[in-house]
């Protein structure tokens, strides 16, 4: 439960932060109908214009005249108006709607993805739609920042623009960097992932014991509920045959010849329902037996031992979330402002690079070192660890020979 | 390595990091940065937990050595030896397929402490005999986000050993017991027993019959010197011989020609053993070759077991090689069952009841019929049925010819399903118990 409520809150925190910041006007329900309209326009467009190419292939292949191949290309244009697919429009003036169009509506179903995804992802705890609703909300971010001039987010008020400048003190000064909106929007968001997961993981050590407990207490009381059941003696009930056949055998060797094929049949279902009652009367004593002799099978067979402790996991979660999140919040730093680093040490050839005064090249200066030095430092760990493993199975088996 | 959930992470990471350097949007770039950064950074501390060498895991079965259809709990017993925690671990321990999972999982997903211990179990049922192997225990280590994850594998395999199915056995065991105590009275007739020997009847004194064996009664009656005529039960040698080649195996594993051959070997050899007779065994195809002398007692018929149990189908039947084997072992006059299903090369085949015959052994051949085996308990279109019927046919006609020739020879074959093979071949060993060959 307490689970939940972590869940909740933060997917209602994530949600308000993108909603608050999304222009109001994009909420039109005239969405669909728009990109309905502008998607029929864009394909009479294109017909129009294929039409116009097929009139002109046939004008050059029949040899016609220019009078001609005029009249070929308007009567096969009133044959597509008719149709409802007939344009006047120019592809030029037909892409930027139907573009437009797919935008909008494109905007309104990522939103809407991302709120069923984060409601299903609280009721089944599932870390695949927690991604699918983060990336969903990003998503609109990305949206927003593709096509400012679209006003789809309030650039005036919106947290998603582009407020800060690469010669702002901001970058000098690291506690104008941590309380800015935009450090605080982005760390919530990564907060509401990192918080999304940390449920899961809670969920999937949980979870699974009570549920296999459970499971075995159903099981077991079926066992011994159909243990203690007997199987009815098998009243040979009457089996359909064809009255014809009476007529053709005579009663007494028809009575014969159906008492044969019920026996048949119904001792046939009768030996698989005794065959079942067997292996479960079977099972059941053996279970008994295991309990009487093992004192400890029940636990183990429910893993109820094996069942983490909660109190401990949420005090080392939080210590060792707290301890990533200083290294995550240090490192985005440092990479915004690799100068923090190295300062005076940096060979004036960069500092004063015409490509260093760009936002990019400045954060894939130390973004991309620092990022592949945890990979490379893991994979000397491994190696190290793998190499110390074999010297010492050697030296053991050097021993015992 | 990277899971796919730390994949994905990085990947949209990249993704929105672009995003922010190509509309020049800082929110894009410092959330990239987060989300590159997060699915990385932990990754060395991650190496660094990774238990190589400080998982211990102990396997307890409660038996090794058991019956098909018989129960067994398995007990896993996990130690964290080293000295730093394992946030998330999925413990899978490997059963072969054949088993069935009745109560409990053979997988577990937990955390463990340093120097914690934490034990599972779970109950198999097999469903076929053999040899198997319980285990490996594999291990799925993530870290807490399951960005990260690694595949380690204990090295504890334990053999197990399931005995073909006793309830044939069993089921001849209740009904001797029922005997015994009188509830099936009357349903068998026997001979009134006369000591160690039976009457058998009277017939003409002929030179040698010993004097005391004249009935004198017979002779008043008939004014003919009559005797008495006795029969005395004899033990015999059963020599078991059965082909294990590939065709034996064709169909539904629980219902291959190979399985009702053991259940049936078994069978005979159980009652066959019951009435003191030696049984032998030779289980022969080109990729083994097993023999058991004739002999008696629980012992023996532990060791019998012990070799069905492990038999394979594989490699093609030779029963020439074989009886030249057993004739090499046993000089004295054994009585061969054969069960085959005769599918092997057929000159082989007559070269094997000829050998047989020319060391002056009895033998039948109980032959498991293919397609009676093969369309048990498996649904056929009528058509399928129709083509089904045709090939019986087929196959029925070529097995008349064959059984005709090793009549000739003195060697029956007898064509079984699956319906009838256990009572057939109790039936064949009465008899020619009755007949009294192969005395020991």
């Amino acid at each position: 439960m307490a689970l939940r409520g972590v869940a909740v809150a933060a997917f209602l925190a994530f949600t308000m932060i993108i909603f608050v910041n999304i222009n109001p006007q994009v909420w039109s329900l005239q969405a669909l109908a728009t990109f309905a309209i502008e998607t029929r326009n864009f394909i009479g467009t294109l017909i129009t214009v294929l039409t116009w190419f097929f009139g002109l292939l046939l004008a050059f292949l029949l040899r016609l005249g220019e009078d001609e191949l005029l009249q070929i290309l308007e009567a096969i244009n009133t044959y597509f108006t008719a149709l409802g697919f007939g344009s006047v429009q120019t592809i030029e003036e037909a892409i930027p709607p139907f573009l437009s169009s797919i935008y909008f509506l494109g905007f309104q179903l990522l939103f809407l993805a991302a709120i069923i995804a984060g409601i299903l992802s609280l009721f089944r705890i599932s870390g695949r739609l927690t991604s699918m609703c983060f990336v969903s909300m990003i998503g609109l971010a990305m949206l927003g920042a593709a096509a400012p001039s679209l006003t789809f987010l309030d650039t005036s008020t919106s947290l998603f623009g582009p407020t800060w400048s690469t010669d702002s003190n901001i970058f000098i000064n690291p506690g104008v960097f941590f309380t800015s909106t935009i450090f605080l929007v982005a760390i919530l968001c990564y907060i509401y992932l990192e918080a999304s997961y940390q449920v899961v993981y809670f969920h999937s050590l949980i979870e699974p014991p009570s549920i296999r407990e459970e499971q075995l207490r159903r099981q077991l009381s079926r066992l011994r509920s159909d243990a203690a059941q007997e199987v009815p003696v098998r009243r040979d009930a009457e089996i359909p045959v064809p009255k014809v056949l009476q007529r053709m055998l005579g009663s007494e060797a028809f009575r014969v010849m159906r008492e044969v094929i019920e026996k048949k049949l119904l001792r046939r279902e009768w030996l698989v329902e005794l065959e079942e009652a067997h292996e479960i009367r079977r099972l059941n004593a053996f279970v008994d037996n295991l309990f009487r002799v093992d004192a400890e099978a029940e636990a183990t067979l429910t893993a109820r031992a094996a069942a983490p402790s909660l109190s401990k996991m949420a005090v080392l979660s939080i210590v060792s979330t707290v301890v990533r999140f200083i290294g995550i919040i240090v490192i985005s730093y440092l990479s915004f402002y690799p100068l923090f680093v190295i300062g005076s040490n940096a060979p004036s050839i960069i500092v004063e690079s015409v490509d260093f005064q760009f936002l990019t090249e400045k954060i894939l200066l130390l973004l991309l070192p620092l990022c592949l030095l945890f990979p490379l430092s893991s994979t000397i760990i491994s190696r190290l660890r793998q190499r110390n493993l074999q010297s010492s199975e050697e030296t053991t088996s050097q021993s015992q020979q | 390595m990277f899971s796919e959930r730390g994949r994905t992470i990085l990947l949209i990471g990249i993704f929105v990091l672009v995003g922010g350097f190509a509309f020049t949007n800082y929110f894009l770039t410092l959330l990239g940065i987060f989300l590159i950064v997060g699915s990385v950074v932990t990754s060395p501390y991650f190496q660094l937990t990774i238990p190589l060498e400080s998982l211990q895991v102990t396997r307890e079965i409660d038996k090794t050595n058991f019956f098909q259809g018989d129960f067994i709990h398995i007990k896993l017993t996990i130690k964290n030896t080293g000295r730093s925690r394992i946030d998330s671990i999925r413990i899978f321990d490997v059963y072969p397929d054949i088993f069935r999972l009745l109560l409990g999982k053979n997988e577990l997903v937990t955390r463990i402490d340093a120097g914690q211990t934490i034990k599972y179990s779970y109950i198999l049922q097999s469903r076929l005999r053999g040899k198997y192997n319980i285990g490996p225990t594999k291990f799925q280590i993530h870290d807490r986000l399951e960005f990260r994850f690694e595949e380690l594998s204990a090295s504890n395999i334990d053999e197990v050993l399931v005995y073909p199915s006793y309830q044939d056995a069993r089921i001849m065991e209740s009904l001797a017991a029922k005997r015994r105590m009188g509830y099936m009275f009357g349903i068998h007739r026997t001979r009134q027993r006369m000591g160690s020997e039976d009457f058998v009847g009277i017939r003409r004194f002929v030179s040698g019959d010993e004097a005391r064996r004249i009935d004198w009664k017979a002779v008043a009656r008939t004014h003919k010197l009559m005797v008495r005529q006795f029969e005395t039960e004899r033990n015999m040698r059963v020599f078991i011989i059965l082909d294990c080649g590939n065709t034996m195996s064709a169909g539904k594993a629980e219902n291959s020609k190979l399985e009702y051959a053991i259940r049936a070997a078994l069978l005979l050899a159980k009652t066959a053993m019951e009435r003191k007779d030696k049984v032998g065994l030779v289980a022969w195809s080109t990729s083994q070759e097993t023999y058991l002398k004739p002999g008696l007692g629980e012992g023996h018929y532990y060791r019998l077991l012990d070799i069905l149990a492990a038999i394979e189908a594989g490699g093609e039947f030779d029963l020439a090689a074989a009886v030249e084997f057993v004739a090499a072992q046993v000089t004295q006059q054994s009585f061969f069952i054969i069960i085959s299903d005769c599918e092997a090369n057929r000159v082989q085949l007559e070269k094997g009841v000829k050998l047989i015959r020319g060391h002056k052994h009895n033998a039948i051949i109980v032959a498991p019929f293919g397609p009676w085996f093969e369309m048990e308990d498996v649904y056929l279109s009528p058509v399928e049925r129709a083509l089904g019927e045709a090939i019986v046919y087929k196959l029925l006609e070529e097995r008349r010819t064959l059984s005709q020739s090793f009549r000739r020879i003195g060697v029956p074959i007898i064509d079984v399903g699956p319906g009838d093979i256990l009572p057939t071949l109790l039936s064949e060993y009465l008899k020619a118990k009755k007949k009294g060959v192969a005395q020991i």
